[in-house]
């Protein structure tokens, strides 16, 4: 019943690229994502005993998006200020790649989508979740999931669309 | 462009796990003292509440006593109390429990 270490390795190793990529969307900052990955596995190693490893999955994702959650909400109310790309070395014109661009083009429309639509986004994009298993660590019905993901792609692709334009 | 297209997929930071591990062998031994300070502070306290227990009973039992002597006097369906042809100014409970009643001074 309990999780051990060899348990734990194995979830980190299946799970780590997914939830960074699903951090990454949300905070752009590699740092951030690997300590935010490292707490919620922390949180469920200190509960071992109590853990049923073959729920180890859905308890990461659930830990990961609480603590996404949490971080961000903390973010908009102590929001840094970009340092100037003269001092960044970054978004200078003639380095950017077409990555770079790409990027800030998606996190600029990420940032105008709702919280919710962009965690159902995500999540899809990333957990390898069904439908149901993603609805339910959200505590959403399966209708709700849908429409915020129809009304998150819609939004998504408009406002790529405009920034492209 | 569809929009998959902008989730490229990202590699996380090399050696992730590895650094993980040291963070939780950090934690471990902080995990063990931490139940042992919580338990020893809960007796500590415990302790210091039953040898207090005594004494702040006894100032509580006094307090609780004079309160109900007041009481009495103040709602006590009986004329002022007169000592000498003087009313008392104040009320005493002792230590030996006898109650001191407190006159005012004869005018010289």
């Amino acid at each position: 019943m309990a999780l051990s270490a060899e348990a734990l390795e194995a979830a980190y190793r299946r799970l780590e690229r997914p939830v960074y990529n699903y951090l990454f969307r949300w905070f752009w900052d590699a740092g951030v994502c690997e300590d935010l990955i490292h707490d919620a596995f922390e949180r469920l190693w200190k509960k071992r005993e109590r853990i049923d490893p073959d729920r180890i999955d859905a308890l990461v994702w659930t830990s990961v998006i609480n603590l996404a959650r949490n971080h961000h909400a903390r973010g908009k109310r102590w929001r840094w200020l970009p340092l100037p790309a003269s001092l960044t070395g970054r978004n200078n014109p003639e380095t950017e790649t077409e990555l770079d661009l790409r990027d800030r083009r998606l996190r600029r429309a990420l940032d105008q989508l709702p919280d919710p639509s962009r965690e159902v986004l995500l999540l899809e994009l990333y957990a390898g979740m069904s439908r149901v298993e993603i609805a339910h660590t959200l505590g959403v019905a399966e209708g709700t999931l849908a429409s915020r993901k129809h009304t998150a792609i819609a939004r998504l692709r408009g406002l790529l669309e405009e920034s492209e334009s | 462009m569809t929009i998959e297209h902008y989730f490229r997929e990202l590699q996380p930071p090399a050696g992730g796990f590895e650094r993980l591990k040291a963070r939780l062998a950090q934690s471990e031994p902080k995990r063990e003292w931490f139940p042992r300070l919580a338990v020893a502070s809960f007796a500590s306290i415990a302790v210091l509440v039953a040898l207090l227990w005594p004494v702040l009973d006894k100032v509580r039992q006094e307090r609780q006593a004079l309160a109900e002597l007041e009481t009495i006097f103040m709602e006590a369906r009986m004329p002022p109390l007169m000592i000498d042809g003087k009313e008392p100014v104040r009320l005493e409970l002792q230590r030996d429990d006898v109650v001191a009643f407190w006159l005012e001074p004869d005018s010289p």
